[in-house]
């Protein structure tokens, strides 16, 4: 179980999130959505530990994961939107620094590496890979400490619609072990794949029960 | 500090990968300054440099006393290895020749002034004319003029009065007297003007105490050294941010980060130096010359040298990383970062001898990273007390790395 709760932050005089608070189950897809500089990134910093909220809570059954960040590393994997690897180095070279020699013989074996498509390139240098191949590699340095909870700022911006599929099944086979996913998105496709949705406007959460009225969608935002 | 040591060993593969390139700009940057430096020292030619001011004067050529005093100027005085003369009859060809700068300064003398030394009178003052971005060299020339033109004048006439005066007391003829006189004042003007045969001068160095080689060995090696971060300028593109924030988000805090980096970052920079020192000890076996020898400092080997620049290395690679790192943009990173490095090699005497900078900009000098280096060094060779420009060095190379680690932090958050 997930909680957070009452979060705020400022920046200066402006309020930018205002007693945010939010749940979700283990196993469930929570989407943000949210007009460009409405808070959703501000959010996912304030969950990956990358800033502080100003009060509020951020617990996963019970541990309170703004005070232990130690845990909270082990518990939230964070893909940020930018790409994060070291572009001169191979995927191979990127993925020695988070996971030791033999989890990575393992994991490429048959366990998330795999699932995630990454021998496929895993000599290729961060610098000749498409977008898609980057962000598969993002996940796969995300992912290396099992964690509980999976933060996306917009996961598929800029991946064709075959890595987006392999994204996708990736996501659903992390739900289906009891993985929870929070995305801040603006894609349609993701959107889909929600079980619960969010819209980020004036620092709260309001739910939104999308139906595929994309022009209703937009008048709430 | 759990990823600490796998980032440090990331670092290193990007360095690993990126090494020829920057090794091949180290080696073309440690060619050029070398072989100018060897040039310099090699053949002397500085010795000429130090013949670097052209004064003019302005001053009627047929003059036989003006014409006498500046062939003992040329000639005979100390100043000649530092002050070129070259007469005009104008002042207005004199004031041409100052401002398109073929000159450094020009003296105005005066048919009042000659007029004054004849009659052994001494009420009027040379008229001296520099150009106002010249304060210190003008403080340089003003001296050594005063002292020539003091000794000339007031120690000359005292002389000459004096026998005057035992000669009327002895009741020698008018025509005796002149006679003795001028033999008299032109012996006393030559012993005077010759300060060099009156005294064994001896150039202790050219700047900071050290010889001039060694200054200028000194010096260029400081300044490829504050150059070399701009050989890694690659390490410092890409999406940095988004690594620096993942990394955080993943436990591995803004500190350890760019302690790893930097760690990395100096070991690049010392690999640098030894790439120098190699191509040094190259060149002495081919071309035959030791580099002791060379920059007049007994014992010193080719192989002490990174060794003894250890810490200046450093400071300019903490330095050339908060500066590389903080600024944003490849443009901006490249100009700012060498305008910042120019200024402060040009001001800490690199390119030349801070002696001739104003007190002021002497002083403020010793403050900054390049010239308390100098200082070091400088003090390290003369066997003076180093401890306080070394301190000076650890304290800036600890200020860059916690300057570094606020702009990263700040990065992380935003």
């Amino acid at each position: 179980m997930i909680q957070i709760k009452n979060i705020k932050k400022s920046y200066g005089k402006k309020q930018v999130l205002k007693n945010l608070t939010l749940e979700a189950e283990a196993g469930q897809i929570i989407g943000i959505l949210g007009e460009n500089g409405s808070g959703k990134s501000t959010l996912l910093s304030i969950l990956a530990g990358l800033q502080r909220p100003d009060s509020g809570y951020f617990t996963i059954d019970g541990k309170d994961l703004l005070k232990n960040s130690k845990l909270r590393n082990e518990l939230v994997a964070y893909v940020p939107q930018e790409n994060p690897l070291i572009q001169e180095l191979t995927a191979q070279d990127n993925l020695r620094m988070w996971y030791d020699k033999e989890t990575l013989k393992k994991e490429l074996d048959k366990g998330v590496l795999r699932m995630l498509g990454i021998n496929q390139f895993l000599n290729t240098p961060v610098r000749y890979m498409s977008g898609g191949m980057k962000k598969r590699l993002t996940i796969a340095c995300a992912m290396n400490s099992n964690p509980k909870l999976m933060l996306l700022d917009e996961p598929t911006a800029a991946v064709d619609l075959v890595c987006r599929e392999d994204i996708y099944n990736y996501f659903e086979q992390f739900r289906s072990h009891g993985g929870t996913l929070i995305i801040s998105t603006h894609e349609v496709q993701e959107i889909e794949l929600c079980d619960q949705c969010y819209i980020l406007k004036d620092g709260s959460l309001k739910e939104y029960k999308y139906d595929g009225d994309i022009p209703h969608l937009i008048g709430r935002l | 500090m759990k990823y600490f040591k796998s980032y440090f060993v990331i670092q290193l593969k990007r360095i690993k990968k990126l090494l020829p390139g920057i090794a091949l700009m180290i080696l073309a940057l440690g060619v050029l300054l070398g072989t100018g430096a060897y040039a310099v020292i090699k053949d002397g030619s500085y010795m000429a440099d130090q013949k670097r001011y052209t004064l003019g004067y302005v001053g009627e050529a047929d003059n036989s006393l003006l014409r006498s005093g500046i062939f003992l100027l040329e000639n005979e005085d100390s100043s000649r290895d530092m002050v070129e003369l070259k007469q005009y009859d104008a002042e207005e060809d004199a004031k041409k020749a100052l401002r398109k700068g073929d000159i450094s300064a020009y003296i105005l003398i005066t048919d009042e002034f000659m007029g004054q030394i004849d009659s052994l009178s001494n009420g009027s003052k040379l008229q001296y004319y520099a150009t106002s971005g010249q304060k210190g060299i003008t403080s340089v020339m003003m001296d050594e003029i005063a002292a020539v033109a003091g000794n000339v004048i007031v120690y000359t006439e005292k002389g000459i009065l004096s026998l005057d005066q035992v000669m009327e007391d002895k009741e020698f003829s008018d025509q005796e007297r002149i006679l003795q006189m001028t033999d008299f004042f032109n012996e006393y003007v030559k012993a005077i003007m010759a300060r060099d045969s009156m005294v064994q001068i001896q150039t202790v160095g050219m700047s900071d105490g050290l010889s001039t080689p060694a200054y200028y060995f000194t010096t260029l090696t400081l300044f490829l050294l504050m150059m070399i971060p701009f050989c890694g300028i690659w390490i410092f593109l890409g999406e940095r941010d988004a690594v620096a924030r993942f990394m955080a988000a993943k436990g591995l805090g803004p500190t350890p980060q760019v302690l790893a980096e930097m760690l990395a970052f100096y070991l690049l920079n010392l690999f640098g130096l030894i790439l120098v020192t190699a191509l040094l000890a190259l060149s002495e076996s081919i071309f035959k010359y030791n580099l002791g020898e060379l920059i007049k400092q007994e014992g010193l080997s080719v192989y002490m040298l990174p060794l003894i620049f250890l810490l200046p290395c450093l400071v300019f690679s903490t330095m050339g990383f908060f500066l590389l790192d903080a600024i944003q943009g490849v443009v901006n990173k490249v100009l700012v970062t060498f305008i910042i490095d120019i200024f402060m090699a040009y001001v800490s005497g690199f390119f030349y001898p801070r002696v001739f900078f104003p007190k002021a900009v002497q002083f403020g000098s010793n403050f900054l990273p390049s010239g308390a280096a100098l200082t070091m060094l400088a003090n390290k060779q003369m066997g003076a007390r180093v401890f306080e420009p070394s301190f000076m060095l650890w304290a800036y190379s600890i200020i860059f790395i916690l300057m570094t680690i606020l702009v990263r932090k700040a990065r992380v958050k935003y």
